[in-house]
């Protein structure tokens, strides 16, 4: 170790070695000198004695050198000085080439962390592959979750598996005596849950199935991240009673970092505590379940047992388990996204153009530059270099080349990840969802580059290998059958580069148009001083409708007293945060179950619209009675009007809203009394959804969230708390925010997706000037010469800059051509077997989208040609002709 | 090792040798070949090439410090000092180095 540090501290300081060693073995030979003319020998004859007898000092010094670092490395190092003097002379070159891999590299390994995290790389559970998930389906082939019975079944009835568990999520409220309370995402697990999934607590202890029977003293395991940040890590929390829901639980174990499963979970319970659980209904679908395969079992035979579970049990209970399916897939299945989504296609489609619009470029300037290198390697092989020698040489210097190219490129996507990881709010992704820099992937993308770039810049070494010596250098670099060779090859890269650039300016000009239509369309919220935050009502005080009916009566009348107030609202959600499907049945249109449309609920109380800002636009808003039985109330979006009733008034017709589930009589009709502007409430879709809003007295939900309106500026947080918590002192507040704030951190999946675009956007145009640059600025370079001869003879400035411009267009022709070639060849790629959801004027092969491109390319392409024109008007003829 | 030496060394044994001369007191690379042909009676003439990499190897070990000095005769030299760790070594190359010559006589005098 020690012995490394002091070679590397000589490494460092090797000019100084040098010169030691230098030094040290003249004084040696002086004093040689000295000693044989002592001895009487004559000064000339003394040194070249003490030359002979000592050898050669160059020699011991080589080997002196060897010591501290291997020949080949010593070589290895000069190679890379003289590579490094080399680029740093081509500064121009190697700026260029350099961005163009670093841009190439980073965006591909951007979109692969993404890719990798969502898609691929799956849960962190020990052999993940025998793990499975039971799915049940109803006879519509919707996912639904399973009863309390049917689990109870899978779990005897299915062979060849392990620590069968359920989970189901809840929203929970952890107090304490000393501290405020928090919200906290919770899971109901049963006993074997952790056993199953391979997971050990870190403190404490697992759950036994003794915890897990109804009547057990109340337990609970706390996630690492709620541990430290409401406890601050302190292990003496194990074994302390805290308060649940209001439960007295007592906290048995802590699990690791960052394990958080099935998602965000918080805190852990055992299943038996959840609250409404019922062991004997059997219309009660709340759990999800999971279990591990021996092996040697297959998921086939898993699949079977459960599909012949699923008949058993349609027979035996037909009311509610007629249809219904059960049937298994590996867990990583069921949670990851999937490849084949189109957003992922087209997340993968542009990281590939991107990388080989990179390498079709860093390989057009190798080759031009091949051209000007040819002659000085003609010369350096007719002084005696090897081909072994050049080519190692090329080799150091195309490496240090991808090397640079490949530091700015794990820059780059270090800092896209950040920027992406800056937008995502926290506990939104699952546990395992996590966007960091994957060093494997990224040395595979680094080393594409290397080949690329170590292929295409070996083109000298190879031409001069093939050309006659004397022919490069007498042709000074210019001419010759090879520099045609490359040519042609630089107009192949150019117009391959031109054609792919053109495709993806095309995809994103369609992309952008499509985000800035449906993205701001449909938000048109007036969010200014308007204060948002959830909260959560503990289920052990608010377990009835009239109880929570009351809490949101009693807050609404305690908050409009606060000084400054104007509106005060509730909502389960708010716009951008979700809504809950429902099947809707129109009252002169009954149609049968598995036809029923399905329909977007928000549950909203009576001044939500005046919350939002957006009024009523036909009708009346919710008063105070709508909701309570009786009154019935319903409002609709303009959207739900102009589906369902095109062309005549909605108001006054009835709908009944039922869940997938439950048969739809129970449910009662409800009157639309009003019809409101459509405001988006998911981030997903293109369209807004046919949104049906009820009243919130009709069913208070255990969770909303609470807007404040501002008289004239925005609430405070503290007074909305102080008002709360005189109503319920132990009532958490969560993600208390401006509701401006809370809305973008709901659309953090379209803000990402638009921070990408633009970012790609930005790269695409950057690799395409880039590219144009460095043809159209070789091109003119070639020219100088005739150039020179053109302005010698009286060409003017305006002459030589039509030259140029000449030289532009038949680059931009060249490039738009391939281009829209290109881009009909991807759409027809592309297409789908219908491609009816294509909007028209949204087509990348639209006339206005080729237009548009076309105008960008040629703007690019303008830029492009300014330095060359500068350059090829400031040739001086006089030089130009002295110096061929 | 050492080309063009009149006698080449064992592996190992240069380095012995210089850590026994510096055991008597900072000598410069010069002064070490001298001290090793002087004793040897002209026998083991050490040259450059292979004095000097057995002194950077000594380095690397760190078992010889090296600082500039003036000369008897007042010019800068390189004196190398043997440092703690090579005084606790010489013992132990020593030792080897016996046990080598040793088993070489032991070949050597079978019958």
């Amino acid at each position: 170790m020690g012995e490394l540090i002091r070679r590397i501290r000589e490494w460092l300081r090797w000019r100084r070695l040098n010169d030691t060693l230098a030094e040290e073995l003249e004084f040696h030979r002086t004093m040689t000198e000295r000693r044989l003319e002592a001895g009487g020998m004559a000064p000339d004859a003394a040194a070249a004695a003490a030359r002979r007898a000592l050898g050669s000092g160059a020699l011991a010094a080589d080997q002196s050198r060897d010591v501290w670092m291997a020949a080949w490395a010593q070589d290895l190092a000069r190679d890379g000085r003289f590579a490094g003097r080399m680029l740093a002379r081509e500064r121009g070159f190697t700026i260029v080439v350099v961005t163009v891999l670093g841009l190439g590299i980073g965006t591909a390994s951007l979109m692969w962390v993404l890719l990798d995290a969502v898609c691929v790389r799956g849960l962190p559970i020990p052999r993940v592959d025998r793990v499975v998930f039971v799915g049940a389906r109803d006879s519509q082939k919707r996912d639904i979750a399973i009863s309390y019975r049917e689990f109870d079944r899978i779990r005897a009835a299915t062979p060849g598996v392990d620590d069968v568990s359920a989970f189901a999520n809840a929203p929970a409220v952890l107090g304490d005596d000393d501290r405020a309370p928090d919200r906290a995402f919770a899971t109901y697990v049963s006993a074997p849950m952790f056993q199953m999934l391979r997971e050990r607590p870190q403190l404490g202890r697992d759950f036994t199935p003794s915890d897990d029977r109804p009547g057990a003293t109340p337990v609970a395991i706390l996630a690492a991240g709620m541990w430290r940040s409401r406890y601050a890590s302190d292990p003496s929390v194990v074994g302390r009673v805290i308060r649940i829901n209001g439960t007295p639980t007592a906290i048995v174990g802590v699990m690791r970092e960052p394990f958080r499963f099935p998602s965000v979970t918080d805190v852990w319970l055992p299943l038996s505590a959840m609250p409404g659980i019922s062991t004997e209904q059997r219309a009660a679908r709340a759990l999800n379940v999971v279990m591990r395969m021996r092996d040697d079992a297959s998921l086939a035979s898993v699949r079977s047992a459960l599909a012949d579970e699923a008949d058993v049990l349609a027979h035996d209970y037909p009311a509610t388990n007629a249809g219904v399916t059960l049937d298994a897939v590996t867990i990583n299945e069921r949670y990851n996204g999937r490849l084949t989504d189109t957003v992922w296609i087209a997340f993968m489609l542009v990281a590939a153009i991107v990388l080989l619009v990179a390498c079709a470029n860093a390989a057009n300037m190798l080759l031009m530059r091949a051209a000007a290198r040819s002659h000085e390697i003609a010369v350096r092989a007719s002084l005696g270099a090897s081909r072994g020698r050049i080519v190692r040489q090329l080799v150091v210097e195309s490496a240090l080349l991808a090397c640079l190219g490949g530091a700015l490129g794990a820059g780059l996507s270090v800092g896209g990840l950040r920027a992406i990881n800056a937008i995502i709010p926290e506990s939104t992704l699952a546990y395992w969802m996590r966007f960091q820099f994957d060093l494997r992937a990224f040395a595979g993308l680094c080393a594409l580059c290397l080949g690329t770039v170590a292929v295409f810049g070996l083109a000298p070494a190879l031409h001069v290998a093939s050309a006659n010596v004397n022919d490069v250098i007498k042709s000074g670099g210019r001419g010759g059958s090879g520099a045609m060779r490359g040519r042609r090859w630089t107009t192949i890269c150019l117009a391959a580069e031109c054609g792919l650039t053109m495709v993806m300016l095309a995809a994103l000009v369609v992309g952008i148009r499509t985000a800035r239509d449906t993205g701001r369309k449909f938000v048109a919220v007036d969010s200014a001083n308007v204060l948002t935050t959830w909260v959560t009502l503990p289920a052990d005080r608010y377990r009835t409708t009239d109880a929570r009916r009351a809490f949101y009566r009693n807050v609404e009348q305690r908050l409009a007293t606060v000084p400054g107030t104007s509106v005060v609202a509730m909502a389960a959600t708010l716009p951008l945060g979700g809504a809950a499907p429902r099947l809707l049945e129109i009252d002169d249109q009954p149609s049968a179950p598995d036809r029923m449309p399905t329909v977007w609920t928000v549950t909203v109380s009576a001044k939500y619209f005046d919350a939002v800002g957006v009024g009523v636009a036909r009708g009346r808003a919710f008063g105070d009675r709508d909701g309570l039985p009786g009154y019935e109330a319903a409002i609709v979006n303009q959207r739900f009007a102009e589906m369902f009733f095109p062309g005549r008034d909605a108001i006054g017709r009835h709908v009944r809203l039922s869940e997938a589930n439950a048969p739809a009589a129970a449910t009662p009709a409800l009157p639309i009394v009003g019809v409101v502007p459509s405001v988006r409430q998911r981030t997903t879709t293109a369209d807004p959804d046919p949104i049906v809003y009820v009243p919130l007295a009709a069913a208070p939900p255990v969770s909303a969230r609470l807007l404040v309106r501002g008289t004239t500026s925005m609430p405070t947080g503290s007074s909305l708390r102080d008002a709360l918590h005189e109503i319920d002192s132990e009532l958490p507040l969560y993600r208390t925010l401006p509701m401006a704030q809370a809305l973008d951190a709901s659309q953090w999946n379209g803000r990402i997706s638009e921070w990408l675009l633009n970012t790609i956007a930005i790269v695409a145009v950057g690799l395409a000037s880039l590219g144009l640059y460095a043809v159209i600025a070789h091109a003119i370079a070639q020219r100088t010469r005739e150039i020179g001869i053109r302005v010698a003879l009286g060409a003017t400035r305006a002459r030589v800059v039509s030259m140029v411009a000449r030289q532009a267009a038949m680059h931009f022709v060249l490039g738009v051509g391939t281009g829209v070639a290109c881009v009909f060849g991807f759409a027809r790629l592309t297409e789908g077997p219908a491609g009816a959801q294509v909007t028209p004027g949204y087509q990348i092969t639209s006339a206005s989208t080729l237009a548009a491109v076309a105008a960008l390319l040629a703007v690019i392409t303008a830029i492009a040609s300014i330095a060359p024109a500068w350059r090829a008007c400031r040739v001086d003829p006089a030089r130009t002709l002295r110096e061929s | 090792m050492g080309m063009g030496d009149p006698l080449d060394l064992l592996p190992g044994t240069l380095e012995l040798l210089i850590l026994k001369t510096l055991a008597a007191g900072a000598q410069h690379g010069y002064g070490i070949a001298q001290r090793l042909k002087d004793e040897s009676n002209d026998v083991l003439q050490v040259g450059e090439s292979s004095l000097y990499p057995a002194l950077q190897r000594l380095l690397l070990k760190r078992w010889v410090k090296a600082e500039w000095g003036a000369s008897e005769n007042n010019r800068r030299a390189r004196y190398y000092t043997l440092t703690a760790s090579g005084r606790k070594q010489l013992p132990a190359e020593r030792a080897d180095f016996d046990r080598l010559i040793v088993a070489i006589h032991k070949i050597l005098n079978a019958t």
